[in-house]
């Protein structure tokens, strides 16, 4: 009689959870449960049919976080028990508020979890909370990010350990974070914004990307050199007659710091990431200009004919990343699901 | 500043003036930066005895030329070396500077040395008094014949006696190497630097933080290196206006989206315990803004007539002061209160004193024993004798017997014991003792 194999995943993320938790000196029963929980929770994680996607950071001194992020607003929701349900109930309560900015915090305290939506920062320049806790932290702040980078792939990050990218989908694995790949292409747009202003127009242009992916849409994007004018090839769209200049939105804003230049880049953020959300290519200049959207551009024969198992914006993908290192500084897709690639 | 101390850098030497000179026309001849028509107008100018004439218009060639020369040194420079947040590129740092800034800012980079500095502060004081528009037009209200020709005589001498006036040598490599290498714990510099008087620290940390805002690659990559060796060395004995300045600069750094600046910064708050000294919001940026403009009005010409309306400004903003905002703001106050060896703007005075009243017990406290020993502006008014009678006023003698158990700072228990004990002659002394400690010339 053929018996049943049952297959889990839990044991296995038992494991990495004690091991990270351990190299960054948090380790906690109750902890490794529940982080094992969240993430499970976050795979296919809904409200009311709508995807969401929220930061979960966990911490254990309060006031050096808050001391941490300048200009920050906390909301405490509530407090449980230190069990794993409190855990998941802080992400059942607290996940519908984590929009615009706000990310999720469960405290953990002697005996009990605190939890609660927290944001810092003046405006969409601003540091974002995972740079100041996470990839610049400091070992002197405790803190772990949980969170769904793109469909199916969770991600746990500390400060010191190497992170934990879950994949409950059918790709490959890749040591890289689609995040990773996002921010590389990014650069790209930034590498020829005056050295004052690079750091800040990047952040700009990553919390427009990751937006874009949060809101689980596709796109495809590329870059030209500034002051070069646009290929023949990428002639067939929205060609804006003036170019939207994030730099000098941002300049603006730095210099001014007044309501007016924040809602001006505010206004830039929503209308590139509706460009992004457009069919066909966004097109960037690589000193943080958008130049052209909706663009379509002709494959190749080669490609119409060939076996490619993706669809057409993957054929597109491949069109420009032929044109890379001659008309294009680089190319990038993000598909549905969230698989990110880039090419430069 | 006393002889055996070592210190990072040093004034320019002055430029050699006979040290008498009776001819006026022979006098401005010494003037490089004054041209011949120039030269000719200021000798008539003052053979027809119209000395206030001639005195305000040397005055103002001089201070116009060493603001322009400082601002050379680049806008956003300046604005932190005087810890001033509403001075950015946009700004007329003609108009965005008192004179008594430049002065100061003059002497702590080596531009001038502290002799020129005390001659100038003391020119600007005499032009500023007779252009008072209230002065009877008696001939005792007017400037004498020895006074235009000091004021001339300290103006070549102090700025328009160079080709071109420029920072000390040695502050030029000392500034240029915060960013271009990574010093050691055992660099020269360091062990000069923990030895130097209290200025040279706090344009140290000023400098370092202008790196910090404005320079990117390698550059950021030393200054940040630069700040988390040097800030720790320094950071106890630095007062809270500074630590706050620290505090501040993280917080914009981070509002502004500088990603790699902020992290080092925040490296460096983390290593000296020093987060309490980050604003919470940037309500304090606004006060601090409120206050300069006080303070600028108050250090420049017509001052009795234009401190009223940013006094007023001030006092309206509400009577909580934020702490980080309390420095400035009190520094502020105190200027309008105490005024200047001529007198007081009356019409300020309500304003001023209504600012005052809201200060609590505790802030003064924390007044005494963190801002007073490194306010040069608040001690240059002390060694003076009308605004020390004015000092004397302020402070009731119950309310320095309640404080004086919790202050800590030395000096100020004696300034409190001499203010309560009314001994003005004693804290004019203490006053001057404290303000040569920071690193400023007596004169």
């Amino acid at each position: 009689m053929k018996g049943v194999r049952p297959i889990s995943l839990r044991s296995q993320l038992i494991g990495e959870s004690v091991s990270f938790l351990g190299q960054e000196s948090m380790e906690c029963l109750v902890t490794q449960e529940g982080l094992v929980d969240l993430v499970n929770q976050l795979v296919y994680y809904r409200e009311e049919g709508k995807a969401l996607y929220p930061e979960i950071y966990i911490f254990d001194d309060l006031d050096l976080v808050k001391q941490v992020l300048p200009m920050n607003q906390f909301c405490l929701i509530g407090q449980g028990a230190k069990i794993k349900d409190t855990m998941l109930k802080a992400l059942k309560k607290c996940a519908p508020l984590s929009e615009n900015g706000w990310a999720i915090y469960i405290l953990r305290k002697n005996d009990s979890f605190e939890y609660g939506v927290f944001r810092a920062g003046t405006s969409i320049l601003s540091v974002s909370i995972s740079e100041t806790l996470i990839t610049n932290g400091n070992d002197d702040i405790k803190a772990i990010l949980i969170h769904q980078v793109a469909e199916k792939l969770i991600e746990v990050q500390g400060v010191k350990a190497d992170s934990l990218m879950v994949n409950y989908g059918g790709h490959d694995q890749s040591i890289f974070s689609p995040i990773q790949n996002l921010s590389k292409f990014t650069e790209t747009i930034v590498q020829n914004v005056p050295a004052d202003l690079r750091d800040q127009t990047w952040n700009f242009f990553k919390k427009l990307f990751m937006y874009t992916l949060q809101q689980g849409h596709g796109t495809l994007a590329c870059v030209i050199a500034n002051k070069r004018r646009i290929p023949k090839k990428l002639n067939d769209g929205i060609q804006l007659t003036t170019k939207l200049d994030i730099t000098k939105s941002i300049k603006d804003l730095t210099e001014k710091n007044d309501l007016q230049a924040n809602s001006v880049l505010e206004g830039n953020f929503s209308l590139i990431s509706g460009m992004l959300q457009s069919d066909g290519i966004t097109l960037f200049s690589d000193a943080g200009e958008v130049l052209s959207y909706n663009v379509f551009v002709k494959h190749p024969s080669k490609l119409v004919n060939s076996k490619t198992s993706g669809g057409a914006r993957s054929r597109t993908f491949l069109t420009l990343s032929r044109m890379v290192g001659n008309e294009l500084i680089s190319a990038y897709i993000q598909s549905q699901d969230g698989q990110i690639d880039y090419k430069r | 500043m006393s002889d055996n101390l070592i210190i990072l850098w040093k004034g320019a030497d002055l430029p050699v003036l006979p040290k008498k000179i009776q001819d006026i026309s022979h006098l401005v001849t010494y003037g490089l930066q004054l041209s011949k028509k120039d030269q000719i107008q200021i000798v008539r100018t003052f053979n027809e005895g119209s000395y206030e004439m001639v005195s305000t218009y040397i005055w103002t060639k001089a201070i116009l030329s060493l603001k322009a020369q400082l601002g050379k040194m680049g806008i956003s420079f300046i604005a932190e070396m005087l810890d001033r947040p509403d001075i950015n590129e946009y700004s007329n740092l003609q108009q965005a500077i008192s004179e008594l800034e430049a002065i100061r800012l003059a002497e702590e980079l080596g531009v001038i040395n502290g002799t020129a500095a005390f001659r100038l502060r003391q020119a600007m004081e005499t032009v500023s008094h007779f252009n008072r528009p209230d002065l009877d037009e008696s001939e005792e209200e007017e400037l004498t014949e020895d006074e235009a020709k000091t004021i001339i005589r300290s103006c070549i001498q102090g700025v328009l006696g160079y080709n071109k006036i420029e920072a000390a040598i040695d502050f030029k490599h000392f500034r240029s190497d915060l960013e271009a290498v990574t010093f050691r714990d055992d660099s020269p510099y360091l062990l000069k630097l923990i030895q130097s008087p209290y200025f040279f620290h706090r344009t140290t940390l000023r400098i370092l933080l202008s790196l910090v805002k404005s320079t990117t690659g390698a550059q950021l990559e030393n200054a940040l290196a630069n700040t988390n060796l040097i800030i720790p060395l320094i950071w106890t004995s630095l007062k809270h206006p500074e630590k706050y300045q620290v505090g501040r600069t993280y917080s914009e750094l981070f509002a502004d989206g500088k990603t790699k600046a902020s992290s080092g910064l925040k490296q460096l708050l983390l290593k000296v315990k020093g987060f309490d000294f980050v604003p919470e919001d940037l309500r304090s940026s606004s006060f601090i803004k409120a206050a300069n403009e006080v303070l600028t009005a108050h250090e420049g010409i017509n001052n009795f007539y234009n401190e009223p309306v940013p006094t007023n400004a001030l006092s309206r903003m509400g009577s909580v002061i934020p702490i980080p905002a309390f420095p400035a703001c009190i520094t502020a106050i105190l200027s309008v209160r105490l005024g200047n060896k001529w007198g007081v703007s009356h019409a300020a005075q309500d304003s001023a004193l209504n600012i005052i009243k809201t200060v609590s017990r505790d802030r003064w406290v924390y007044f005494f024993n963190e801002c007073l020993s490194s306010n040069d502006r608040i001690l240059y008014k002390l060694t003076l004798n009308n605004p020390s009678s004015r000092w004397m006023e302020l402070f009731k003698k119950e309310m320095i017997d309640e404080i004086l158990p919790q202050i800590t700072n030395r000096d100020s228990v004696n300034i409190l014991k001499f203010t309560r004990d009314n001994k003005q002659e004693k804290i004019n002394k203490i006053a001057l003792e404290m303000y040569s400690k920071l690193g400023y010339s007596q004169g």
